[in-house]
């Protein structure tokens, strides 16, 4: 249908968007909305191996608080325009900015920025959807504030509340960074303000420190959801340790990854290692700095011998795992002798730390990360192969080895099968692990597009079979996770949305949900 | 006169009218906020592993049309901090405008830094070389109306230097109709001495300038071409022009 906006939601008349546009401007002023591609392009920039065209929106709105956000929202119900909330807009791998589907407006929450408050003393912070993580430890640096952040690997960039509500990780002790957060404010699709736990109760100082409040606890419907939008979330931040010590421990073979998980997970469990410990591939630990074809210029999977001769030349493992101790120096002294000596019992791997390791750029990124300060030096992949085509695969397994190898068994088999590279790593959760593939691929490439997508549904299509869930996935592929977890599941879901959400304006189809 | 001829060569492949050189097309002045022109000269962003060709002929094609060149940041190994200073350049007055030619990291990585609300993005593609794909060129355009006509001059520039390619033209706006006739390779243009950096450089300067002519839309499509491969290089790279 020809229109004059770059693309319109579904269902739809161009008149009604006209209207829906111009009360937008009303709310938001004219330069906080936007139809023209010069400024849509950005939003439609999209790393997963689908079409451009299916994630186009025809508009983005700019609220800058709560009370805008709530206007918009009647704005929403009154035309029936349905919105694609963002925070910062920087979930790469799982679909960026771009809306789940062609024609939804992208409700883009940065200007929602302000951190409301840090508590020195309870280790808290309120923030809003638009606030980084780069911003919040700046705040913590400039005020003296000794406490610490979780961040995932794109740091700076990315933002504490959409992180958290994608249920993502990072690698401090408070890496699984939904179960540090306590308290939100949601706008609900009807426009009403919902606060969370303490929250709604008058005069409470307790809505940052007690996350169950009294009755159902309903903060997990909020997140990987589409039943309103999350405009506050309150989190809980590491007191800074006095001492830290970063470590890696690099195997040598890939089967190593049985020894890894049975060697650490005792002592994860046991809280010895305390943060989210991350099992590196080779060519993940590579592919940061290194270009693909300057080491490897055949067709298909990079070989296995190929991959052994760079681990040789650049001194890395073909397993690096790194973790780190916090706490006084005296509590990482008995902490590192218990992990010296559960090393060195387990016959393999070598064990250092950052004094042995020196100059060495990605220890230094790591450890970084697992101290929650910023860099993006993650990025890096991106030029393995070039091309700007990136998916993230994230099935869950148990914390066990031989779950693990058969996982990295089946991964490597079906990449291999399309001619992509096993880039990957595991993070080790309390009893799980979050084994998250980046299938990397050229975009330039039409016929590469074509295979990225086969391999990826391959890939959930096996993982499903053989019980592997995902915990996330790009917006190409909601409804296909949403179904591997059942049809009871999927219309329960629809129920809630269709009684919280009766017009359908919230981020439809998001995580497979749909009225 | 290169840069002239070129331009007006490009927009005559497309067969459609187009302004003339010096003046500024509608886009420029009715588009939604955007300056008319640029308040200073648009300044470059290019990795220092691309040829001098792109920043050269970027710089020439400011230079023609009045503005001069507002100096260029070359990135040279980590280029995190240059690109947040470059964003951040970008967006601290209004009327700015930067040419890129970077990484595709880098180039994922400006993305994320700039920002949204106060740039424009005038022009963006990917282009790739590797001995996987056996060295074709391939770039990838995604259709804007500050950009359109760029796929095809620059497939004009690789079919006239009887290099392996494909372009593909993507236009962010569905444009229904029909696709325009296939443009003829000039063997007499001079394209068979430039590379398509130069080609590249050119037009993003030009339109970086308010100077490249409006052009009509067209549906998407793939140009491509059979010829000579390049085996001496290999490169995937993120070009771009963007306004506040």
């Amino acid at each position: 249908m020809s229109t004059k906006y770059v693309a319109l939601p579904k269902g739809v008349s161009e008149k009604d968007f006209d209207a829906a546009i111009a009360e937008y401007r009303v709310i938001l002023g004219d330069q906080n909305v936007f139809t023209d591609e010069a400024h849509l392009v950005s939003y439609n920039k999209i790393m997963i191996p689908d079409s451009d065209a299916n994630h186009t929106p025809s508009a983005a709105i700019c609220p800058a608080s709560t009370e805008e956000v709530q206007r918009c929202v009647a704005v929403c119900n009154k035309y029936k325009v349905p919105v694609w909330p963002i925070s910062t807009g920087r979930n790469l791998g799982y679909g960026s900015a771009a809306p789940g589907s062609r024609g939804q407006v992208v409700m883009d929450l940065r200007r929602m920025n302000r951190i409301i408050e840090v508590d020195a003393a309870l280790g808290t912070a309120l923030v809003e959807p638009g606030v980084t993580f780069q911003q919040l430890y700046d705040y913590l640096q400039e005020h003296k504030i000794p406490l610490w952040l979780s961040c995932p690997a794109p740091s700076s960039i990315a933002g504490p509340l959409g992180n958290a509500v994608d249920r993502g990780v990072g690698y401090t002790p408070y890496g699984e960074h939904f179960m540090f957060s306590c308290g939100m404010e949601v706008v609900m699709p009807t426009g009403e303000v919902l606060k969370t736990g303490m929250g709604s109760l008058p005069n409470s100082n307790t809505a940052q420190v007690f996350k169950w409040g009294y009755g159902p606890y309903l903060d997990g419907i909020f997140t990987q959801s589409n039943y309103g939008i999350v405009t506050k979330m309150g989190f809980w931040l590491m007191p800074a340790p006095p001492a830290f010590k970063p470590y890696v421990i690099r195997y040598p073979e890939e089967t190593d990854i049985v020894d890894i998980v049975e060697t650490l997970r005792p002592l994860r469990m046991a809280m010895i290692i305390p943060n989210a410990v991350v099992i590196v591939h080779a060519l993940w630990e590579l592919g940061s700095f290194l270009k693909r074809s300057e080491h490897y210029a055949g067709k298909g999977t990079i070989p296995d011998d190929v991959v052994a001769r760079l681990v040789k030349q650049n001194k890395v493992g073909m397993w690096n795992v790194y973790c780190g101790l916090y706490g006084s120096p005296e509590q990482n002294e008995v902490n590192w002798k218990i992990i010296e000596a559960t090393v060195k019992a387990s016959g393999k791997g070598e064990l250092l730390t950052a004094e042995q390791v020196g100059d060495d750029p990605v220890f230094k990124y790591r450890a970084d990360l697992m101290q929650g300060k910023m860099n993006t030096a993650e990025f890096g992949l991106y030029n393995w192969r070039g091309g700007g085509g990136s998916a993230w695969f994230a099935p869950v397994s148990q914390a066990r080895g031989s779950e693990t190898l058969k996982q990295m068994a089946m991964a490597k088999k079906i990449l291999g099968k399309y001619g992509f590279d096993y880039v990957a790593e595991f993070i080790v959760g309390w009893r799980d692990m979050h084994h998250i593939v980046d299938l990397l691929y050229d975009r330039t490439d039409p016929a590469q597009m074509q295979a990225a997508h086969a391999c990826f549904d391959e890939l959930l299509t096996e993982f499903s079979k053989e019980g592997y869930g995902t915990y996330r996935v790009n917006t190409a592929f909601m409804d296909k996770v949403a179904d591997s977890y059942g049809p009871v599941k999927r219309e329960i879901n629809r129920k809630i949305k269709r009684a919280l959400d009766p017009n359908g304006i919230i981020a439809p189809g998001k995580s497979g949900i749909w009225n | 006169m290169m840069i002239s001829r070129r331009a007006v060569l490009g927009a005559a492949l497309t067969g459609g009218a187009i302004a003339a050189a010096g003046t500024l097309p509608a886009w420029a002045t009715d588009a939604d906020g955007m300056a008319a022109a640029p308040v200073e000269a648009p300044r470059l962003l290019v990795d220092s592993a691309m040829p001098a060709a792109f920043a050269e002929a970027a710089t020439a094609a400011l230079t023609a049309s009045g503005l001069g060149g507002g100096g260029t940041v070359v990135i040279d190994g980590d280029g995190t901090a240059a690109l947040a200073a470059s964003a951040a350049w970008l967006a601290a007055r209004p009327g700015r405008r930067l040419v890129g030619l970077v990484k595709d990291a880098d180039g994922i990585l400006f993305h994320q830094f700039a920002r949204t609300d106060r740039t424009h993005w005038l022009s963006i593609g990917h282009h790739g070389q590797s001995e996987e794909l056996a060295f074709q060129s391939r770039h990838r355009i995604v259709g804007l109306s500050f950009n359109r006509g760029l796929a095809r001059t620059l497939a004009a520039d690789l079919a006239a230097s009887s290099a392996d390619f494909t372009v593909t033209d993507q236009p962010m706006m569905d444009h229904a109709g029909p696709v325009a006739a296939p443009f003829a390779v000039r063997s007499d243009t001079p394209a068979a001495a430039r590379g398509w950096e130069t080609t590249l450089g050119e037009t993003l300067g030009w339109i970086a300038a308010g100077r490249w002519p409006a052009h009509p839309p067209e549906p998407g499509q793939t140009f491509s071409g059979r010829g000579i491969r390049d085996a001496t290089r290999t490169f995937a790279v993120t070009s771009f022009v963007i306004a506040s």
